[in-house]
């Protein structure tokens, strides 16, 4: 209309003569004008409360429900919702004749859950809490408003509604996918607002504002943020583990936070809850289940004259009675963390007793802190060359102190008078499910610890130096322990050890001689030779474990022939291969061979492998008994010391740029080890962003093929919509603002078959049903001739430049 | 491929007066645009939208300078359609009974008489509107809502083919009265002449100088052939979507920074009547966003209170905001 008006402003301009050059290469060229398409804005609602109804059934069912089936129900979701989401938005009438049952869909999806509540309940015998109910609701009340988000007040509705949703899924549940789903979601939330923002600007705004709606940036930038945050969970447990320790409550940063949810520093408001309800497990509380089991806890309860029972009577704290809740039946045991729970319950219909089963682990106990962690429990220094024996008991220990922080009781346990080896204090929770032992399994440089209400020192007694243990006959079960201690500062260790240590105590010196071989010899000679090149002190220590963490193997299951009496040789001459203590023996006796006192540890070795990302704990099992050397740099402070390949030894909190770089490192190392799929997919992913266009076109012409056979006007709009997709290709991108019928006519005003094609999609989309098709008009002839004829390539060689204007 | 003749065939064929059929219609605007088109040469786009104008039963307003064709174009018209022509040239003293008609004592009678004002014709060019004074301009605005006026509390109805074209001369403004923007939405539109091109003015000079035929052509339309064509153009199809569309761009005017007074529903409803005049000149019986945007210049930069010095890069924002249906 505005042909032979006013010259319009050059950037007001719409131009299609995006010619490509001679080369004939496909080449599109974004509009980067007001003609910006944001038909997606009207799709990501669907996609933001899809995200959103996910995280809700991952954060609800997340625990009882496995992942396959949550993506099953989610699928079926998505599928429903789509399909009629796009059934409606297909025309317009159509979208405003539904919208009248909106009201009605997501109403009756919102009261719902609430009404069908008392009917599963006594039929199914399920039932949910209110708080879920109303989730529910909310969360079909969202999905219901998705399907009618063509219309654009709805559209704002269904954002407003999954946002809640997601924020109530994410309190819900800590599980890190949930927390990837809250990323992606407020990724594309903030894009869906920049969009919209843009689009509500367009015409409000004078010249200036008809520049461009950057679609490029828009859809770039959240992309390449979303491809890396799901890189780093992708790329394997590393990368993941490599992140714990950015926040005070993921663990090993030392601070406390009272409303902390997970990780080493719980708060004090944590409050967790399983499934069922009728269980307990290694959780302070303060409420106490009464319990056949061996406990630190006794409480007097003569409310109901309760039988004798057969408890064995050990020494105990006396609880106030009202802390005690009776046991109507047995009790479920958790011998798993991380879904901890409180104990208070109502007590269930007589009618119904469901069976609780135990939620049992493997677990001897879970570590919650940061890893790798050596946990002490046994100490020895003479080894006969077969045997090592045990260190002597202490008999005159300095009286354990007990401290007050913050109304706990923390007895003190200070060792080590050298402070600057170690780094800054670190704390961790050990929950103790069964371990048969009444030693406390302990770092080396362990500070206090704590056991909640065990406020006297006398419950703790010193076996070995170091070696702290309860006075019962074993730990009782389910028991929390916490424990601050120190880790290791290897950087500060050569300031230290500049030298053989002065001889401490002969026990831990001694080199067993063995009458068949002179091991002294052989043992020193090989310990100097691998340490030739070594200062004394430290780096001799650090080259033996070096040596032997290089070149010799960890193997379990190699044992040493019954006939070799000297399994030490065996293991550093012959087969250079063998568990975890030959490698510390070896160690020890290395080292003693050069005048360091050293002992051999036995213990658990926490290893990060075993951290349960979901619950956020280490998992300490049976086989991950582990023996270790230490060696004491003087002044009573000794260091651990790990030789065997595969264990490492806990440093001090990395500063964040290593845990970056770390992260980096693990996801490279994944690309690495999966070179041959990374390479397909990025191969892939590359041709197909390069080829989009023509991939695309390729689709639709097919499309258009298989649907050739519709009705005359289906099939004119579907010929229209074809030739589109190819001039988008060629550089003549239809503007908004213009009908495909004038964009047809100005692609070659020559040509009379485009010509009678615009006045056909003019009937096909304008003309009411009552108006027959023009007379002479044969579509599907001249649909197959017109797509034939006009390809991308003879777009390009014949179509006109000329602009097009509204 | 077989050339598409695409007129309606069936029931669209048939005028809501069967007395013409659509080519009929056709027929007659076709010979009345060939007859304007030879009065005012090198004009065809002006002349598509005086015809427009004339089939939507809207009234055109000319801003141009004096000299323009504008008196050629109104007599033209009124010969090609039949109809009596008026002109009423604007000036401050001009009084609403110049425009409207008067009372008459007839001494003979006894009686009052009703004299008619030149209102009471089919074509009337009001030169220079804005010279007239406000309370003239609302007779002759008056008139053209309402199709009638109203004489000493008699209302006296206008012919149905009334058409006003009102001129104004955008440079001298001393002593004028600017119509306010509620007598301006009363007009479907306002067009600029222009002045023609070289060859034109060639041929027009040349034709000058041939003697001038003595005969008047006889008019294109039959009588009541251009209210049943009007009443026809009514009835061409405009589909909820294309109506959508039109609401759309209306927001569009109404959001729109530069733009202080948007279109009204009444201007909607004008816009409307033109595009589906131009969907029938265009051959078709349903109106396409593209009959929408045609008109839309004319239509809008007659109502739209834009502050700039030049309406037409804010009216191209605001069709290039609204994406098409």
């Amino acid at each position: 209309m505005f042909e032979d008006q006013t010259a319009a402003p050059p950037q007001a301009k719409t131009v299609m003569n995006h010619r490509t050059p001679k080369g004939r290469r496909y080449r599109y060229r974004p509009r980067l004008n007001a003609a910006g398409d944001w038909r997606l804005g009207e799709r990501l609602p669907l996609v933001l409360a899809l995200l959103s109804s996910l995280a809700l059934l991952v954060a609800k069912r997340g625990v009882e429900w496995s992942r396959d089936r949550i993506a099953v129900v989610w699928l079926i979701e998505v599928a429903v919702v789509t399909l009629a989401h796009l059934w409606i938005a297909k025309t317009s009438e159509r979208r405003e004749r539904w919208l009248k049952l909106a009201f009605p869909v997501v109403g009756i999806g919102m009261l719902g859950p609430v009404l069908l509540d008392p009917l599963t309940r006594s039929v199914l015998s399920r039932g949910q809490a209110l708080d879920g109910l109303l989730l529910s609701g909310l969360g079909n009340a969202v999905l219901g408003l998705a399907i009618f988000a063509s219309h654009s007040a709805v559209r704002r509705l269904c954002c407003v509604g999954s946002l809640f949703l997601t924020v109530f899924s994410c309190c819900l549940s800590s599980d890190p996918f949930v927390l990837g789903l809250v990323v992606v979601y407020a990724v594309l939330g903030v894009w869906w607002l920049m969009g919209s923002y843009w689009e509500g600007l367009r015409g409000k705004l004078a010249t200036e504002s008809q520049e461009s709606l950057p679609r490029r940036w828009l859809f770039g930038l959240p992309a390449l943020v979303v491809a890396v945050l799901l890189l780093i969970p992708w790329s394997g447990r590393e990368s993941l583990l490599t992140l714990r320790g950015f926040v005070p409550s993921s663990g090993g940063t030392g601070d406390f936070d009272e409303f902390a949810r997970s990780g080493v520093n719980d708060g004090d408001l944590l409050v967790g809850a399983k499934d069922n309800a009728r269980s307990f497990g290694t959780v302070e509380s303060e409420v106490f289940m009464d319990s056949e089991q061996p406990s630190l806890y006794d409480v007097f309860n003569d409310s109901y004259g309760e039988p004798v029972k057969t408890k064995k009577q050990e020494r105990a704290v006396a609880l106030p009675a009202d802390l005690m809740r009776e046991a109507e039946q047995r009790m479920a045991e958790s011998r798993t963390v991380g879904r901890e729970f409180s104990t208070v319950r109502q007590p269930k219909a007589a009618k119904e007793k469901p069976v609780v089963a135990d939620l049992d682990g493997r677990a001897l106990f879970h570590v919650q802190g940061r890893t790798p962690l050596h946990l002490r429990l046994e100490l020895y220094d003479l080894f006969d060359g077969d045997k090592w024996l045990p260190m002597p008991d202490e008999k005159h220990s300095a009286p354990l102190q007990l401290r007050m922080i913050g109304n706990k009781p923390w007895i003190d346990f200070k060792q080590s008078t050298i402070t600057d080896v170690f780094a800054a204090e670190e704390s961790h929770a050990l929950k103790i499910h069964r371990l048969d032992t009444n030693r406390l399994p302990l770092p080396v440089a362990t500070t206090r610890i704590h056991i909640d209400r065990i406020d006297r020192p006398d419950y703790f007694a010193i076996t070995q130096p170091t070696i702290v243990r309860l006075i019962h006959e074993q730990l009782p079960p389910q028991l929390v322990l916490h424990v601050v201690s120190q880790p290791q500062d290897e950087s500060q260790f050569r300031l230290l050890l500049k030298g053989p240590t002065p001889n401490l105590n002969s026990r831990l010196l001694a080199v067993p001689v063995i009458t068949r071989e002179p091991r002294v010899a052989t043992l020193a000679t090989l310990a100097k030779e691998w340490t030739a090149n070594a200062a004394p002190g430290w780096p001799q220590i650090k080259a033996v474990v070096a040596r032997l963490r290089d070149d010799y193997v960890l193997d379990n299951t190699a044992v040493v022939p019954a006939e070799e009496a000297d399994p030490v040789s065996h293991f550093l001459f012959e087969s250079r291969r063998g568990p975890d203590y030959l490698f510390a023996t070896s160690a020890t006796l290395l080292l003693r061979s050069l005048g360091y006192s050293t002992r051999m540890v036995s213990g658990f070795y926490a290893n990060p492998a075993n951290y349960d990302v979901r619950r956020q704990h280490t998992a300490v099992f049976p086989e991950d008994v582990h023996f270790w050397p230490e060696v004491y740099l003087g002044a009573a402070t000794w260091v651990t010391v790990e030789p065997t390949p595969g264990f490492e030894v806990l440093g001090p909190p990395p500063p964040w740029w290593q845990i970056a770089w770390s992260a980096v490192v693990a996801c490279v190392a994944f690309v690495v080890r999966h070179a041959v799929v990374c390479s397909i997919i990025v191969i892939a992913t590359t041709l197909t962003l390069i080829f989009r266009h023509r991939l695309a076109e390729r689709l639709a012409s097919l499309v258009w093929w298989l649907s050739s056979r519709r009705e005359s006007r289906q099939l004119v709009l579907n010929t229209a919509r074809l030739l589109e997709r190819r001039g988008q290709l060629a550089g003549l991108e239809r503007p908004r603002h213009c009908t495909p019928a004038r964009w047809l006519r100005h692609l070659n005003p020559r040509s009379s078959d485009l010509v009678i094609l615009a006045r056909l999609v003019e009937w096909a989309e304008f003309a009411p049903t009552s108006n027959p098709l023009p007379r002479d008009a044969q579509p599907a002839d001249l649909c197959r001739h017109v797509i034939q004829r006009w390809t991308v390539r003879q777009l390009m060689q014949e179509t006109s430049s000329c602009p097009v204007h509204g | 491929m077989t050339a598409l003749i695409d007129e309606p065939q069936t029931s669209a064929a048939q005028t809501s007066d069967d007395a013409w059929s659509f080519d009929e219609h056709l027929d007659a605007v076709e010979a009345l645009r060939q007859r304007l088109n030879a009065v005012l040469k090198g004009k065809a786009d002006v002349i598509e939208q005086v015809l427009i104008c004339l089939l939507s039963r809207g009234h055109l307003l000319v801003e141009d300078r004096p000299g323009l064709g504008k008196t050629t174009l109104a007599k033209a018209l009124a010969e090609g359609i039949g109809g009596r022509f008026a002109r009423i040239q604007c000036t401050p003293d001009l009084l609403p009974s110049d425009i409207t008609g008067f009372n008459l004592f007839n001494q003979k009678t006894r009686e009052f008489e009703f004299r008619n004002g030149p209102v009471f014709s089919d074509i009337l060019l009001a030169d220079e509107i804005n010279r007239a004074t406000p309370r003239t301009q609302s007779a002759l605005l008056e008139a053209m809502a309402e199709r009638q006026v109203t004489v000493d509390a008699l209302r006296y109805p206008l012919s149905e083919e009334f058409f006003v074209i009102a001129t104004q001369n955008p440079h001298d403004q001393h002593g004028t009265y600017p119509l306010p923007e509620a007598q301006l939405d009363r007009f479907a539109m306002k067009l600029s002449v222009g002045y023609p091109g070289d060859e034109h003015e060639l041929a027009m000079l040349s034709q000058a100088v041939a003697p001038p035929s003595r005969e008047s052509p006889p008019p294109v339309f039959e009588p009541g052939q251009l209210c049943a064509l009007q009443r026809f153009v009514e009835t061409i199809a405009v589909k909820e979507t294309v109506q959508t569309y039109l609401i759309q761009l209306a927001k569009a005017t109404r959001n729109h920074a530069d733009i202080s007074l948007g279109v009204s529903p009444r201007g909607l409803l004008t816009w409307q009547r033109a595009a589906q005049a131009s969907a029938f000149l265009q051959r078709r019986m349903f109106v396409t966003p593209d009959d929408v945007q045609d008109v839309a210049e004319p239509v809008l930069v007659v109502r739209l209170a834009i502050e700039s010095d030049n309406p037409k890069p804010v009216i191209r924002q605001v069709m290039e905001s609204v994406p098409i249906p």
